[in-house]
């Protein structure tokens, strides 16, 4: 079995399966969790307007913006484009549309009667090299910035290798550039396959919590009755 | 056997002028992708050389590298190169059979020993002392291994002899192997496709012939000249791959407007081979100009890789079985994990 | 037959648009002109080196256009050879017996290589010349 057909099969499906079950894991592990009860006497009855807050910290307020301002900017720039290069680019929808089919049957053309819209190969790149270069950016910050560099540990260093690797791979695949394009697109594969493994055991799982955190900050603020 | 004539002698006795033979040289260097101005070079060569004894094998194939060969159109290059080639054996092609025919080809061997080129066609079965595959009771892995011992060099045609093709293929009854799986020791050169296209098969010829040697080749011993790049690398519809323009069905306006089909299963970007700038038949076309997506014929394993039309990135992620047990394992260890933190919270407020 | 008639059919060539290698191709050509030029060497391109569309070719056509000769050598199949507008560059197309192309080259030269008569050849005629001239006075004796 070569190295592509290894990437393609038993580790494809040994890294979903693992990826699956640590999320699922995580997630029914965090939300089977009590939460501390609060005692005090509720300021406002309409808690669930604190999740309000889910929208409101995706920027940040003005007086923290001196501070924030460069790893929020980074941040959106690297978020943006790695997504738009992972959802909007065929060959990926395609592998998208597989698993969709084989798990519930369907695919989004079936159910939509349209197809998911892409992006042709070059624009990807582009916005691929976008994307790395924000991240480079940001590990630069983290290493310079004494306060960040003092409380960064592993997971926030791997966690971003394990993200760039991805992009740079693919990168690399796209452009034929280094290695024959078998090999390129067998270790762009096993670098998705490192990131699905590490996926649910650091803060990379913050693609999952974040929204649902956000709500419940904001649900226990409002239920103090603090300003939004 | 008579001492072979020089293929300059060869080409004077049957009236080919000095002339014809240095545009047969200029089209065999174009062939080979060499620089024109070695074709002079390639034309000394040439009118030097001796033809070489081949010896073709033919054992677990259809035939259909033969056919590929033969069908090259006549006269042209390709029969040029095979008639400068002393073809002192050919299983199929020859008109002789039976113990005479094996007779020749024992003395053929012995006369060039350490010369001839053995040309291989079809894989070998190995199972069950190799019985799948034998003639007058000899079994083809016998045979190979006696044949390998006094040649200069083998060459696998076709993907059968290359990698295995066909009978190797699941559930592979007959223990099929590839001619590099058996031969060591000997220079092998891989000329795979299902079937190879006949202007490759005669440009390695040819290649051999001029030179006396081996082109170069890839890792997978295929000849770089003609395997170097991919079919996606050099097809006429990549603008439209790059562009984003792809047929969905066979028969979609896409289809009709000549569009990648990359979503139709097309294996172009992982195959090697020259159907794209060469082409079948003479140059007419070939499987993606015809609205077809490529089957990647000329890559190991090609028939156990999953469907001709379900693209590249589909097909090999597992199951939904797989992913419920894994969803369910999370699940259940998911909650253990929160219980047992609950029950920890709970003694620890208690507990003050 | 009918219902397969019914399937309209379109060709469209995209494809054909030019690639930008004959722009490439061109250069070259001029270069090696240059050193023809200079120092009397000779130059070839091979036109299969590059991969040209339809509209590649046009584009070269154009640009070399046709000049004062055109030869066929009958040798194995035609060749033709045909200078372009600027002397001493060739447009050489080498056919097979059944009208295929086996090679398309851009030489730079006097004369394209496979017009001048081989000595091999100039040698191999006069002895047949010679013999015929014989025999023509051979019967009167």
């Amino acid at each position: 079995m070569d190295l592509l057909a290894f990437a393609k099969g038993p580790a494809l499906a040994w890294s979903i399966a693992v990826f699956v079950f640590g999320v699922v894991w995580r997630l029914v592990g965090i939300f089977l969790l009590r939460g501390k009860k609060d005692l005090s006497e509720p300021r406002n009855n309409a808690s669930w307007k604190g999740l309000r807050l889910i929208v409101l910290r995706s920027w940040p307020r003005r007086e923290f913006f001196g501070e924030t301002a460069f790893t929020e900017v980074a941040g959106y720039v690297f978020h943006i484009g790695f997504l738009v290069a992972l959802f909007f680019y065929l060959p990926h929808l395609l592998f998208f549309a597989d698993i969709s089919r084989g798990l519930i049957g369907v695919d989004f053309k079936t159910i939509f009667g349209v197809g998911w819209p892409y992006l042709p190969g070059g624009v990807i790149f582009f916005l691929s090299a976008i994307s790395v270069a924000a991240l480079l950016a940001v590990l630069v910050h983290r290493l310079i910035n004494p306060v960040k560099r003092l409380i960064s540990n592993f997971d926030d260093y791997f966690s971003w290798f394990v993200t760039i690797t991805p992009i740079v791979t693919g990168m690399l695949a796209y452009a034929h550039l280094g290695a024959p394009y078998q090999t390129l697109l067998a270790i762009h594969i096993l670098s998705v396959e490192l990131l699905l493994i590490w996926f649910p055991f650091g803060k990379l799982m913050h693609a999952f919590t974040i929204f649902a955190v956000r709500g419940a900050t904001g649900m226990a603020f409002e239920r103090k009755g603090a300003t939004l | 056997m008579t001492p072979h004539p020089t293929l300059g002698d060869l080409l004077t006795q049957r009236g080919i002028s000095r002339r014809a033979f240095l545009k047969f040289c200029a089209a065999v260097t174009s062939l080979m992708a060499l620089p024109p101005d070695m074709a002079p070079a390639i034309a000394q060569a040439l009118a030097k050389a001796t033809r070489p004894s081949v010896i073709w094998l033919s054992f677990q194939e259809c035939t259909g590298c033969t056919e590929s060969l033969t069908r090259s159109v006549s006269p042209t290059l390709e029969a040029l190169i095979l008639d400068m080639i002393s073809l002192d054996y050919h299983h199929t092609l020859q008109a002789a059979s039976g113990t005479a025919a094996e007779e020749a080809r024992e003395h053929a061997m012995k006369e060039a020993s350490g010369k001839y080129l053995l040309l291989v066609d079809g894989s070998i079965p190995t199972k069950d002392g190799g019985v799948y595959g034998t003639w007058a009771g000899e079994s083809f892995h016998d045979i190979l291994s006696d044949a390998v011992k006094g040649a200069a060099a083998v060459v696998a045609i076709g993907t059968c002899a290359a990698f295995g093709g066909i009978p190797k293929a699941n559930p592979n009854p007959t223990g099929a192997v590839a001619v590099s799986d058996l031969v060591k020791g000997k220079p092998v050169i891989n000329v795979p496709g299902c079937p190879p296209i006949a202007v490759v098969m005669t440009g390695v010829l040819a290649h051999y012939l001029a030179f006396g040697t081996i082109p170069e080749l890839d890792p997978l011993g295929r000849p770089k000249a003609f395997y170097g790049e991919t079919i996606h690398d050099r097809c006429y519809r990549r603008p439209f791959y790059d562009q984003g323009k792809f047929a969905k069905t066979f028969d979609d306006e896409g289809a009709r407007n000549g569009w990648c089909l990359y979503e139709l299963g097309c294996k172009g970007p992982t195959t090697y081979n020259s159907c794209a700038t060469i082409k079948w038949n003479a140059g007419t076309s070939f499987p993606i100009q015809s609205g077809h997506g490529c089957l990647g014929c000329s890559e190991p394993d090609f028939w156990d890789k999953g469907s001709f039309y379900q693209a590249l990135p589909t097909g090999d992620w597992g199951s939904a079985k797989t992913i419920g047990i894994a969803a369910a394992a999370g699940a259940a260890i998911g909650a253990a994990a929160a219980y047992s933190a609950r029950k920890r919270q709970e003694r620890s407020m208690k507990g003050g | 037959m009918s219902a397969l008639d019914a399937i309209a059919v379109k060709v469209v060539d995209e494809a054909g648009a030019a690639s930008g290698n004959a722009t490439a191709l061109l250069h070259e050509a001029a270069k090696l002109l240059e050193a023809f030029v200079q120092s009397s060497t000779p130059g070839t391109i091979d036109l299969r080196s590059l991969p040209l569309t339809p509209g590649d070719y046009d584009e070269l056509r154009e640009a070399l256009g046709a000049g004062a000769v055109f030869a066929r050598v009958d040798a194995i199949g035609p060749s033709e050879l045909r200078e372009t507008r600027y002397p001493g560059l060739w447009w050489v197309t080498h056919f097979n017996d059944a009208g295929e192309i086996v090679a398309e080259l851009i030489e730079i030269g006097p004369v394209p290589q496979i017009l001048v008569a081989p000595m091999q050849d100039v040698a191999a005629g006069l002895s047949g010349f010679k013999e015929a001239l014989v025999d023509a006075i051979a019967p009167k004796l």
